[in-house]
């Protein structure tokens, strides 16, 4: 196993009280594989993301858990260690934002230069900066540009090539194309699966869009209020999801013959007084009296899929 | 905009270059009024004889048009120096000021001043102005005895106005008529040893002076604003870098961190803010009597706060930018985000700022040198105005006294505005 974050917990102190952003999340990461994290709007995902950067935004903590890259708890290291050497050199991100992401009144070769020397890159820094655009299938000259002088989608690549610029080994991919056009949203995608395949990277790929998750992934997370739901292989999660939420997100998905989408009522509940039992139990059909009381374990079955839910 | 700014800044420049290439006695003297006794005192600027021909003109200097040497004894050696002169003007001169000096000490002096209707006066001049510069109240004892025989009764107000008529009007007319045409003034050196005039003339002073008048003690106002331009653009200069440099580095440090840390600075800014800038500046250089770059540096320390919110502002908006959150993920130290992604985007506030702090560090300087606080051996502006107000210059009506030095310290704040309002405009965008 590449990764394994173990009873996840970060929390958020403001002023309402502690909001349990994310609560006890386990997931796992194996070399070269695409993982998935779904789930709605403030479910907690790129907190996730950012607590594997070790990046969690004020006023939030990483409050327990295991961190394990390659065995060894990333969360136990000093801050310089952990800068020097993972952030960026093994473990790299991109997101919704990362167009903006280059300052702007630096050329973006220069941009990518300066985090191949602060990281002590051995080789010639033209000649990475050329390879990186041809892996993002860019044209090298671009490089000289100014931010401004690219497509949001250009951007997006040339971001992806800084990611890639230190040979990590984890990806984070944080909603990337959710600012792009479909056509360029494509793109970035069969982008991801060549890099996974040319150097056998290993993805983490955040998003709140099933359908486009359905194209890349080889297992999935649904997150639901800071705790996975269920996790299994796509094609379990996608053809016959266990979790009433996920079958509910998977319905509310818009395809061409669906004349009505069914959406899911009600609202996610306030993070800072989660309601007892299962977090799910004030929108769920399904709720039963136990699913109000008693917070559900995670139930294994044969196929790969793991399911935390009181109907199994 | 900003190039009308620069032009004014460049002909203030040209003029600062003309200043600094004055000597620096005149610096020196301008505070002593003995140096300056050859202007006529408190009088308007010369440009209004050209809306007024007949009431306003300019000192006439006069060179001897004769000076010739006998000895009628043994031991008796006499100089006569002669003057000649039109007058035309409807008005007696200002003030006539006699510059006689020679290498030797006199017995005697006797200045004989012809009018043109060919009545003479007579003037035995004092011991002690032998050698010395020397004008009409120097004599005035003289001068009011022919008053008194002419009009029968000595006048009310003795100044140089009032001696002069009697120079220059007509003794027909009991002295109230100004005489035109041909005056001769006749100096009579009388020595006891052979000796030579090494110097000689005599001033007409007009009651009308240069660009922008004169004061109290007749120092030129012009000159007066001229000396002041270099320290007050240094003043200026020094406390807008200084409180510039460091607000913005306060503030942008403070906006950087954030959390407590900002509260912290934030707080100590506010404290920094709440000074009363007057008071703690009178009370502080009493106690220190500062020089120039001191009472910069004073100035400084109470205006970084301004700079040092602006920037906080500033940062906190820069710092919600991705890509200053990307530079962490990308495992750039926080120091160097600082400086390299971070502080540049806060330079152009900086340069239009540095701008506009110019004319304020330029105001309170010369705000204080008004209330009396300056360094000493420096001309300032406000020091001209203080005297000013001083000698109630606008009780009695000697405006050019007030307007032009404080007129060139709206001047003087101009060109940074327009600079500093350029650059926000083109670094900031529209407003």
């Amino acid at each position: 196993m590449l990764l394994e974050v173990q009873n996840l917990k970060v929390y958020f102190y403001t002023r309402r009280g502690v909001v349990r952003a994310v609560d006890d999340v386990n997931l796992n990461l194996d070399k070269g594989e695409i993982v998935g994290l779904a789930g709605e709007s403030g479910s907690g995902k790129s907190t996730i993301g950012y607590a594997i950067m070790r990046l969690v935004p004020n006023p939030g903590k990483i409050e327990g858990g295991k961190m394990l890259f390659k065995g060894e708890n990333i969360l136990d290291l000093d801050e310089d260690t952990f800068r020097r050497n993972y952030r960026w050199k093994k473990i790299s991100m991109v997101f919704q934002g990362s167009m903006s992401g280059f300052t702007p009144v630096f050329k973006i070769k220069d941009q990518i230069v300066e985090v191949l020397k602060i990281h002590g890159w051995n080789g010639d820094y033209d000649e990475r900066v050329k390879e990186l655009f041809k892996m993002v299938n860019l044209d090298p000259s671009l490089a000289e540009k100014y931010p401004h002088e690219l497509s949001g989608g250009q951007k997006q690549r040339a971001f992806i090539a800084m990611a890639l610029a230190l040979n990590p080994e984890v990806l984070i991919a944080d909603e990337p194309t959710t600012a792009l056009d479909v056509v360029v949203q494509e793109y970035i995608l069969n982008l991801l699966k060549q890099l996974r395949k040319d150097l056998n990277l290993s993805i983490i790929f955040i998003t709140h869009d099933l359908a486009l998750l359905s194209e890349i992934s080889d297992r999935n997370y649904i997150l639901y209020a800071g705790k996975i739901m269920e996790s299994g292989p796509s094609e379990i999660i996608f053809k016959k999801p266990r979790h009433p939420y996920t079958s509910l997100l998977i319905e509310s998905i818009a395809t061409l013959d669906k004349d009505i989408i069914k959406g899911i009522s009600g609202f996610m509940p306030d993070l800072s007084t989660p309601p007892k039992g299962c977090r799910f139990n004030t929108r769920c059909p399904f709720a039963k009296d136990v699913c109000f009381n008693e917070e559900p374990e995670f139930k294994k079955f044969s196929d790969g899929d793991e399911v935390a839910c009181w109907l199994y | 905009m900003g190039l009308t700014g620069i032009i004014i800044l460049l002909i203030l420049l040209v003029f600062t270059v003309v200043a600094l290439s004055v000597p620096a006695q005149v610096y020196e003297s301008w505070n002593n009024p003995a140096s300056w006794s050859e202007y006529p005192k408190h009088v308007p600027p010369a440009w209004l004889g050209i809306f007024y021909p007949n009431k306003y003109f300019t000192t006439e200097q006069l060179s001897p048009t004769n000076i010739s040497e006998y000895s009628p004894a043994k031991d008796i050696h006499i100089t006569l120096i002669t003057f000649s002169f039109n007058w035309t003007k409807s008005f007696p001169a200002y003030n006539v000021y006699f510059i006689i000096s020679t290498n030797s000490t006199p017995i005697e002096e006797v200045v004989y001043w012809n009018k043109p209707d060919g009545s003479t006066i007579q003037i035995q001049v004092p011991n002690s102005y032998f050698n010395v510069p020397f004008d009409l109240t120097a004599i005035q004892g003289f001068i009011l005895n022919y008053i008194s025989l002419i009009t029968g009764k000595a006048p009310n107000i003795v100044n140089a106005t009032t001696l002069s008529t009697a120079l220059f009007n007509s003794p027909k007319s009991n002295l109230s008529v100004t005489e035109d045409g041909k005056y001769i003034v006749k100096i009579e050196v009388i020595s006891a040893k052979p000796m030579n005039v090494t110097k000689t003339k005599i001033l007409l002073l007009g009651n009308s002076y240069g660009l922008m008048g004169t004061d109290y003690f007749g120092k030129p106002i012009d000159l007066g604003v001229l000396l002041g331009l270099p320290d007050a653009l240094e003043i200026g200069a020094l406390t807008s870098i200084v409180s510039v440099v460091v607000g913005i580095i306060v503030g942008g440090i403070s906006g950087y961190l954030g959390g407590t840390k900002d509260s912290v600075i934030q707080w100590i800014t506010l404290v920094f803010l709440a000074l009363p800038a007057l008071p703690f500046l009178v009370a502080v250089s009493f106690v220190t009597e500062p020089n120039l770059e001191l009472e910069g540096l004073l100035i400084s320390f109470l205006s970084w706060p301004f700079y040092a919110i602006i920037a906080r502002s500033m940062a906190l908006s820069i710092k919600s930018n991705s890509y200053v959150e990307v530079d962490k993920l990308l495992g750039i130290p926080s120091y160097r985000i600082f400086f390299t992604h971070f502080m540049p985007r806060l330079i152009p506030i900086t340069v239009a700022y540095m701008a506009l702090g110019v004319p304020a560090g330029i105001l309170l300087a010369q705000t204080l040198a008004f209330l009396g606080i300056a360094p000493a051996n420096i001309v300032t502006w406000g020091g001209i105005l203080d005297q000013a107000e001083t000698y109630q210059a606008q009780v009695n009506g000697w405006w050019w006294w007030v307007v032009f030095p404080g007129l060139m310290i709206v001047v003087v704040a101009v060109p940074f505005v327009l600079i500093g309002f350029a650059v926000e405009r083109i670094t900031l965008g529209e407003r």
